[in-house]
């Protein structure tokens, strides 16, 4: 414990003293690093790394003379991890429709519906969640909750992002089409799960022929199926496997249904959620599906989702399928945390292992994301998306000490630490703490 | 105050002196219509011995011994010797804490199974005579999921779309078909209220009071004024009696079920939980109860608790808040921090961490732990003797149950956890769970972790956790 409080002494220190983003090469040592990639872990480890990629990794490196360099005593440093569907930075308060982009109520955008427009690199949370160790993000956006008097499937388009203050967010534009199926899909379409599969199907048939088409004309069909033009254009990127199909999807049968129809339709999936993805876990794996699990839910929502189980994640992987972790259920639209504490809590209590627990929080998750090419690792050439971490990562009283975004220092106190600070001091001077 | 005149549920007193000419009418407030069936088994006695113990009220033992008999905890401490014949359970490398108790909680309405059940009765602004516990459903899978993970009492409230929302059912984790059989004996009955934005929008939005704060107060204050002379009525009405004769002639006063939930607050019979975010607003709920003797017992979300410490020490308000990074959701919401949980803790106001949620509250601890690193972090005096009583002690008090449980202390209830490892550590997980000495899981005995009716399935798939 002694070396971490001078570690965060400085963390403090830089936070308060020095401009976040200085153009300059880092260089941390003494780190143990998890690569989560090729390199696997070091001891006693180095990474030297600049603005733009990670220049070399190891030990024993040559640290060029200008180079900031910030000792990590020995503590853990990783790639920050990537928290796969959520609405972080597009809903700023979920409650008020005017300053919630999470989702649309109109009729006319559906699968057209980009979350790319919606972002606000501003939005307090981000820093909440920088401040857990997270550092990329698939935002997805949701299917409107409220009523729906017009049928509709497709919440919209998905993008990868970088928790990053003072540059671009977006490290992937069209990063999958949001679905909803199964139970609550086939509400959404007037009811009846073969009404929504049909529905689909169709809409897929549209969004095919209006891109092949030189016309470029809407049929009456594609009009009734609720689909603009934009709508088409986004559903033909699945349709030409240019972008997954991201399937909010639960019941174990809704699961099987789903990858006939893809490999029917020749499309790429993931699944989002599948809370009893488990007892279909080697078809999901045989069919190489991946799977956004949520850590935390066990609790059967309904007679479509009775398996529900926090063995969900371990099963799927010990199958062999790949997963990475969304936000958590207890507040799905506005408890926008890292998962990893309660990631965490499966390690041991479930038969998820250490290691799986990392590898799904950081490059399994990147790939989900469409973005393991530039981040979700430690490599030479990669973005430096770095954490140093206090202590074990997946404890719940870990913190970072420091959170890199392409290789800038960036800052982790929250909004909430700065007030509580405020009250704090008046607290002290009225008498009412010490 | 009344409880001279009438009989109040604590004290079920008489109003003549001589007992046997007595004719003891119960306050309205006071009854107990629904009373609870629970009766715990007798079981024989057990120690734990070698366990690091959180008591929740002191300093933590190393090495520790407790002791359960006859439902309770016959002693705690390092130097304990165990009485022949007493089953012993080794718990060497292992923590024990009191049973987890949330006093935030909607376990058992509305979600399971798809079915919402109506517990937010949006029907109109004050719905105080409504009791919750007539839509809970005891057969909930989400109850053994609370026992598995260590919670021993639950408060579930009414939801929050009304100023009066109704009574709070106030349960013991045991496995029963009927609500009746989990509900903690003698306990009082919780009234929940609310102020701020979700009665403001829900009624607003059609057309009807409350559209604004402004609105809701004044609904608020109208209802404490007829409380107020609810009790008073009855009051004389007591007195009248005593004052005649057994043959009195004094009519009673109309029975008003909605009165009888806000007169309990002015009585101390109905302890008042007021769902409230913002500072300003619950300073307004404050002075307007203060008006007319109404003691609100606890806040609840209460985000902005941490702006004043000094009024919510001075009126000795409880806070039954949210882990670390819980907000943000709504405007009144937005000025979430966490340090709040552990600023109220170390200006000794008592404070509660809650979940509101079915999946977070199996993880209590985690989220406690988790304030307390923020807290520690920012340089607070807060440690984990605190931080366990942000999870058992205090919303034991919150119910008005710290003198039946909440702590490990002679003569209480042995609502009791054996935990894996610290309990502030994310791998930390319940081994053995006792509710009143009886050990209702045992993690090595998957026998002893039924699931519930509903999930009972011919494909044998269920998990409990």
């Amino acid at each position: 414990m002694s070396l971490v409080k001078p570690l965060i002494a400085a963390c403090l220190a830089s936070i308060a003293l020095v401009p976040v983003s200085i153009a300059e090469t880092t260089a941390i040592t003494n780190a143990h690093i998890l690569t989560m990639g090729p390199d696997g872990e070091i001891q006693n480890g180095t990474i030297v790394f600049d603005q733009d990629k990670i220049i070399s990794i190891g030990t024993r490196l040559r640290i060029p003379s200008d180079a900031k360099v910030i000792d990590a005593h020995g503590q853990v440093v990783m790639p920050g991890f990537i928290m796969t569907g959520t609405s972080l930075g597009i809903s700023n308060l979920p409650s008020y429709g005017s300053l919630d982009d999470s989702s649309t109520n109109n009729p006319y955008v559906t699968a057209a519906y980009d979350v790319r427009y919606a972002l606000n690199p501003d939005d307090p949370q981000i820093v909440v969640a920088k401040s857990e160790g997270v550092t990329g993000a698939l935002v997805t956006p949701d299917l409107w909750t409220g009523s729906a008097a017009d049928p509709r499937m497709f919440a919209g388009t998905s993008t990868s992002v970088a928790l990053a203050e003072d540059e671009d967010m977006i490290l992937r534009t069209s990063a999958g089409i949001v679905m909803v199926a199964g139970t609550s899909g086939a509400s959404k379409v007037g009811g009846g799960r073969p009404s929504e599969i049909a529905l689909f199907r169709s809409a897929l048939k549209e969004a095919r022929s209006y891109t092949k088409s030189r016309k470029r004309e809407l049929s009456r069909s594609a009009t009734s199926l609720g689909l603009s033009p934009l709508d088409l254009e986004a559903l033909a990127r699945v349709a030409d496997r240019k972008e997954p199909l991201l399937v909010d999807v639960h019941n174990a049968t809704d699961i099987l249904n789903m990858i006939d129809i893809a490999k029917a339709e020749g499309i790429d999936l993931v699944l989002l959620g599948a809370n009893e993805g488990w007892t279909v876990a080697d078809q999901i794996a045989a069919a190489n599906i991946p799977v956004i699990v949520d850590p935390e839910v066990n609790v059967p929502g309904d007679l479509s989702s009775k398996y529900t189980t926090n063995e969900n994640a371990a099963r799927l992987i010990a199958a062999g399928v790949k997963v990475g972790f969304k936000a958590v259920h207890g507040r799905p639209f506005w408890y926008i945390r890292s998962p990893r504490s309660v990631v965490g809590r499966l390690v041991g209590y479930t038969d998820l292992s250490y290691g799986d627990a990392l590898i799904a929080l950081t490059i399994h998750g990147a790939e989900i994301a469409g973005i393991a090419d530039q981040t979700g690792s430690l490599e030479e050439g990669k973005r430096a998306d770095i954490v140093i971490w206090d202590g074990d990562p997946l404890e719940a009283m870990s913190h970072p000490a420091y959170v890199f975004i392409n290789g800038r220092e960036q800052n982790i106190t929250t909004r909430g630490e700065l007030l509580g600070k405020r009250y704090l001091e008046i607290a002290r001077k009225d008498g009412v703490l010490r | 105050m009344l409880t001279l005149l009438l009989a109040s549920a604590a004290g079920n007193m008489a109003y003549a002196e001589d007992a046997s000419e007595a004719h003891p009418i119960t306050a309205p407030w006071a009854e107990d219509p629904y009373p609870s069936t629970y009766k715990p088994e007798t079981v024989a006695p057990v120690a734990i011995t070698n366990a690091t113990i959180l008591t929740a009220a002191g300093p933590a033992i190393g090495s520790g011994t407790l002791l359960i008999e006859n439902n309770k905890i016959r002693a705690v401490g390092a130097n304990i010797e165990v009485p022949d014949g007493w089953q012993v359970i080794d718990a060497s490398g292992q923590w024990v804490t009191p049973g987890i108790i949330d006093a935030h909680s909607h376990a058992g309405t509305a979600a399971v199974p798809g079915v919402e059940d109506g517990l937010n009765e949006m029907t109109g602004p004050n719905t105080a005579e409504m009791f919750a516990e007539f839509s809970l459903w005891p057969q909930s899978p989400v109850y053994p999921r609370l026992r598995n993970a260590g919670v021993t009492t639950i408060q579930v409230l009414p939801g929050s779309a009304n100023i009066f929302g109704g009574r709070t059912a106030i349960l013991k984790m045991v496995p029963s078909t009927t609500i009746q059989g989990m509900k903690f004996p003698g306990a009082k009955y919780g009234l929940k209220m609310v102020c701020g934005e979700n009665p403001t929008r829900v009624y607003g939005a059609q057309n009807r009071a409350p559209m604004g704060r402004s609105g809701l107060m004044a609904m608020m204050r109208k209802y404490f004024a007829d409380a107020a002379k609810y009790v008073e009525d009855w009051t004389g009405y007591a007195d009248k009696l005593a004052d005649e004769n057994i043959d009195s002639d004094a009519a009673a006063p109309a029975r008003d079920f909605q009165l009888d939930s806000i007169a309990g607050g002015i009585t101390g019979d109905v302890r008042i939980n007021t769902h409230c975010y913002r500072a300003e607003d619950m300073t307004n709920v404050l002075i307007t109860a203060k008006e007319y003797n109404v003691k609100v017992s606890s806040f609840h979300h209460a985000i902005e608790a941490y702006k004043i410490m000094g009024t919510l020490k001075e009126t000795d308000t409880c806070i039954a808040g949210w882990g670390p990074d819980w907000g943000g959701f709504k405007m009144e919401a937005y000025d979430f921090s966490s340090l709040s949980i552990p600023m109220l803790s170390e200006a000794g106001v008592c404070v509660a961490v809650t979940s509101d949620s079915d999946e977070t509250g199996q993880h209590l601890n985690i989220d406690a732990a988790r304030s307390l690193a923020a807290g520690q972090r920012a340089g607070l005096d807060v440690n984990e003797e605190d931080a366990i009583r942000w999870i058992t002690y205090y919303p034991a008090k919150i119910l008005g149950l710290e003198k039946e449980t909440g702590t490990l202390e002679v003569g209480k209830m042995a609502d009791v956890v054996i935990w894996s490892a610290n309990p502030f550590s994310s791998y930390a997980h319940p081994e053995k769970v006792f509710i009143d000495g009886v050990e209702v899981f045992d993690r090595s005995d998957a026998s002893a972790a039924p699931l519930s009716d509903y999930e009972i399935t011919p494909s044998d798939k269920g998990d409990t956790q």
